[in-house]
């Protein structure tokens, strides 16, 4: 397996442990990520806001670059990243008029022979079988609440995969790797996003009833398959604790981490340490 | 029902499907396949000691899987006819040749393990389709709903299983997870209905009448209850009717303009999010029961009846009528008419007035002792005819038949098939004369040489 | 024997001679090879407008008939039977649909519209030059019914049929009639039992 890989803005801020054990557990797996040469920022939240054009344009250049790569396959693990880069290449390869109204913005001609896949989706299709094999330290007994967000799996006509009520890919990998996979509610509810920056008053509350899902079903963890709820759910507990009272102390995870876990990846190359919540637990009983 | 069942001109024969209709207007023949009921209904009396000692359970279809039945059984106590049948795929007997409690313990030797099915054959003058509708599978579609996951989210036709005095509950409400009477009932409308996105187009008709039934239901049997209505429109267009929900609304149902986006469990609880469009806000809403409006679907296997009898279907499955306005029990097929729900979703008030409607059509028919046909119909001119039977595919009416004719050819006689227009069936559509390659085949009334003509000028 | 056509052009009120000019119209088909008699009424439908059909053809001695006027669907069988009551073979008829399929869809062309229901005029002319007497053939009433489905309309459908003295058979796959009703409880709005 190829991928022509886009690391996104978070890649060596916020989502560095995100980064670092996407490419421990992709060596793992013999999945090939190369990266994509000069890429640049996918655009995210601020330029549909914009122009519906930029919004496509952005990404678009990236896409043009990867299928230069000849490689055929996008991943990228950020959802937001996913998202942008699935619907421009949606519109793209549907809309002549904008496919060239967008190559003459871009400078760059993007002929629409990509299939672009969030890591999720790339991680989740291989076959079962090839991930057991690589579980050295099953996490066994850990309850894990799988947090997919609002952007990784819809809206289904641009993702088109796994099911956009009640998403299973992530479950399934942490079935894989040895863990108890929680059915629970709150799996696409909003984490509140930019607002964690912008207006953390509602994020707060947003990330709280998340939160109070996975705990009142027993989650020991979570995992997220996206930096910005990472950072909301994970650096934002002390601030719900600080606004609502509450004593949030839940470890959240992104899915890549767990499964490194699982594969005997030393916690320090996965980025276990770098995290707000108590980490140290998990990585005593399966590190 | 009893009415039906104990009219003297009515012969009814339950357990039964139709598998062949041939025929036309006025002389259908029709199949009828008798299931085995493996009980002997002439000396069954339908005492019911056979049911009460059968000792396999297993779920009620009838009660919607909320509650259990026996193998020997009866759906419910005032079913007609009142004598049970035996599931064969579920019975103890059938499964491992051991049992056979019924059998033993029936003073009547009513029952017959050996019955068989059986083939009747009937000649009718006319049809009158009434096969009804189904649910619309709403675990299929609604993930926000919880796949069906919730044993407390149930379909306003289980509801009615509950309060039904002779249902299994005797007529209390419960929640189906633990029996417990809810205080809290959602209501939430549309569930299929008016949704493009996950169901159908169409609006259902009857739900918003018959979910004010079970609010007002609710509210009258469970004391301290709530019942919540989430609602897009109230559509009670029928006599009494609007009064009707006004009066469930000034009981205490609080309807909710919007609709529900989210349906999780917390604890005993379920938890309903939605949105109040007419405050514009979120609403969450803690509840112990939620009951959907499904929409109305075609019965199951309509489809394949709708072949039998060379009926069209809509685009949603339901039997197209004739004419929306003019001919709305009748349908392209003559002596084919329709009654109920299996038309398109309509209540009970306006499916009587239907059937009745319906009814009146094939009385109208009946009372002929000979019918007129309609003449603009094909016909083969036999010696053109290459006897290619190309037409008796493509006739959706199955009105062409082959022949054999005797030709005299250099004195001898020479025996030839030819295609032969059945003129009860044929409805003059045309598809014959297409695709015969010799034009033998002419419609009167649009013969080639009328339409060509009709060409011609306009082309001039 | 020389054929001798009625033409009859329908002014439907507004609905066609709001748009086109009918007389104009008239004036121009009537010239048509075999067009013995041509006129306009402003509903033709109506009892005058079929008096007035009735009257010319045994003025005129006309053998065969055209209504230009709405869709064949609404009054090819009214007219059928006004040219029977004057003595004619039903089926010596046609008809041009000038409202639905002109006027009423070409309403912001008068000038176009008017010379589309002349060609339409035209082609009926064409064909009813050339129809034959038709005749219905008889077949026999088998006097039962079947109905199939047992739920409420079934049954409906069933006693009314019966109670009019006809036989019938009643056909349910379930072991038990009354289909979804039997399983209501109460029903709307009046509350009373279902089964």
């Amino acid at each position: 397996m190829r991928y022509a890989y886009f690391p996104g803005c978070s890649y060596h801020g916020t989502g560095k442990e995100y980064e670092a054990s996407t490419h421990a557990v992709a060596r793992k797996l013999g999945m090939e990520l190369v990266t994509i040469p000069d890429w640049s920022c996918c655009g995210a939240t601020a330029s549909h806001g914009k122009s519906h054009l930029l919004n496509i344009a952005l990404p678009a250049r990236s896409l043009a670059i990867a299928e230069g790569m000849g490689i055929g396959e996008v991943t990228t693990g950020c959802a937001a990243c996913y998202q942008q880069l699935a619907h421009a290449n949606k519109r793209m390869t549907e809309n002549e008029e904008i496919r060239n109204k967008v190559n003459k913005i871009t400078g760059k001609e993007y002929k629409g022979t990509l299939k672009v896949k969030s890591l999720v989706e790339a991680i989740g299709i291989v076959d079962p079988e090839d991930i057991k094999a690589q579980i050295v330290k099953p996490l066994t007994g850990l309850k894990v609440a799988a947090y997919y967000g609002c952007l990784l799996v819809r809206p289904p006509e641009i993702t088109g995969f796994d099911d956009p009520e009640n998403p299973m890919f992530m479950d399934n990998m942490m079935k894989l790797a040895g863990a108890e996979a929680l059915d629970w509610a709150h799996k696409t509810e909003c984490c509140g996003a930019s607002l964690g920056v912008s207006n953390l008053d509602i994020a707060v509350r947003l990330i709280n009833k998340i939160l109070q899902a996975a705990i009142e079903k027993g989650a020991d963890c979570m995992v997220v398959a996206c930096p910005f709820c990472h950072l909301n759910l994970d650096y934002h507990q002390k601030s719900v604790n600080k606004q609502l009272g509450t004593n949030y102390d839940i470890p959240v995870f992104y899915f890549t981490e767990l499964l490194g876990l699982a594969m005997g990846i030393s916690p320090d190359e996965l980025g276990l340490k770098t995290h707000f919540t108590e980490t140290q637990k998990i990585m005593n009983q399966f590190g | 029902m009893v009415a039906a069942a104990q009219h003297p001109n009515i012969q009814l024969m339950t357990y039964s499907e139709v598998t062949e209709v041939n025929g036309y207007i006025g002389n259908f023949e029709v199949t009828i396949r008798q299931k085995p009921r493996y009980v002997d209904h002439k000396l069954c009396t339908g005492c019911g000691t056979c049911t009460e000692k059968c000792p396999t359970k297993v779920p009620s279809e009838y009660d919607l899987g909320i509650g259990n039945r026996k193998c020997i059984y009866i759906n419910f106590p005032q079913a007609v006819p009142n004598k049970p049948v035996i599931d064969a795929e579920n019975c103890r007997y059938f499964k491992t040749g051991k049992c056979g409690v019924c059998k033993k313990i029936c003073p009547t030797g009513a029952v017959d393990f050996e019955q068989k099915e059986e083939f009747i054959t009937e000649k009718v003058g006319a049809i009158v389709m009434a096969t009804g509708f189904d649910l619309f599978n709403w675990e299929d579609a609604y993930g926000e709903y919880g796949y069906g996951r919730f044993k407390n989210v149930i379909t306003g036709l289980h509801f009615e299983r509950m309060s039904n005095a002779s249902g299994l509950t005797g007529g209390k409400i419960i929640r189906p997870s633990d029996g417990k009477e809810p205080k809290s009932v959602v209501f939430i409308k549309c569930v299929g209905s008016r949704d493009e996105a996950k169901g159908k187009e169409y609006c259902s008709r009857a739900c918003c009448m018959y979910t004010a039934k079970h609010a007002h239901q609710v509210i009258d049997k469970i004391e301290g209850s709530s019942a919540y209505v989430f609602y897009m429109d109230v559509r009670t267009p029928g006599k009494a009717y609007d009064e009707f929900y006004r009066r469930t609304v000034e009981e205490g149902a609080q309807y909710i303009r919007g609709r529900v986006s989210k349906i999780y469990e917390s604890g005993d609880k379920l938890i309903v999010m939605g949105t109040d469009t007419l405050l514009g806000r979120p609403v969450t809403v803690e509840a112990d029961l939620v009951v959907l409006a499904t929409a109305m679907v075609p019965s199951e296997g309509s489809d394949k009846i709708a072949q039998l009898v060379s009926c069209p279907t809509d685009k949603d499955g339901f039997f197209a009528e004739a004419h929306p306005k003019l001919r709305p029990v009748e349908t392209m097929t003559g002596g084919l008419f329709l009654a109920g729900a299996c038309q398109g979703p309509r209540d009970i008030p306006d499916t009587v007035s239907q059937a009745s409607g319906a009814a009146v059509k094939v009385v109208a028919l009946l009372n002929n002792d000979q019918l007129a046909t309609d003449p603009m119909i094909s016909q083969i001119d036999e010696k053109m005819c290459s006897g290619c039977l190309v037409c008796k595919g493509v006739c959706p009416y199955k009105a062409i038949s082959e022949k054999t004719i005797t030709e005299r050819i250099g004195g001898k006689p020479v025996e030839r098939v030819v295609a032969s227009v059945n003129t009860g069936l044929c409805q003059g559509c045309g598809n014959c004369t297409v695709a015969c390659r010799a034009g033998a085949a002419n419609l009167k009334g649009f013969t080639n040489q009328q339409v060509l003509a009709e060409v011609d000028t306009l082309c001039r | 024997m020389a054929k001798r056509i009625g033409l009859f052009v329908c002014w439907c009120g507004s609905n066609i001679g709001g748009v086109i000019d009918v007389p104009k119209v008239v004036e121009i088909t009537k010239n048509f090879p075999g067009v013995a008699y041509a006129t306009d009424y402003k509903y033709m439908c109506s009892e005058p407008g079929q008096d007035t059909i009735i009257k010319a053809i045994k003025e005129h001695n006309l053998d065969r008939v055209v209504v230009a006027s709405c869709t064949p669907r609404l009054h090819e069988p009214t007219f059928r039977k006004t040219i029977a009551k004057a003595g004619l073979n039903p089926y010596m008829f046609e008809m041009a649909n000038i409202r639905e399929q002109c006027t009423w869809v070409h309403s912001d062309d008068k000038e176009g519209a008017t010379q589309k229901a002349i060609a339409l005029i035209k082609r009926a002319l064409a064909k009813v030059s050339r129809v034959e007497p038709l005749f219905e053939s008889y077949i026999p009433v088998t006097k039962k019914a079947l109905v199939i489905g047992g739920g409420i309309a079934g049954m409906q459908v069933a006693i009314d049929i019966a109670d009019a003295g006809h036989q019938v058979i009643l056909v349910e796959r379930e072991p038990t009639i009354g289909g979804k009703m039997a399983m209501l409880d109460k029903t709307f709005p009046t509350l009373d039992c279902s089964a």
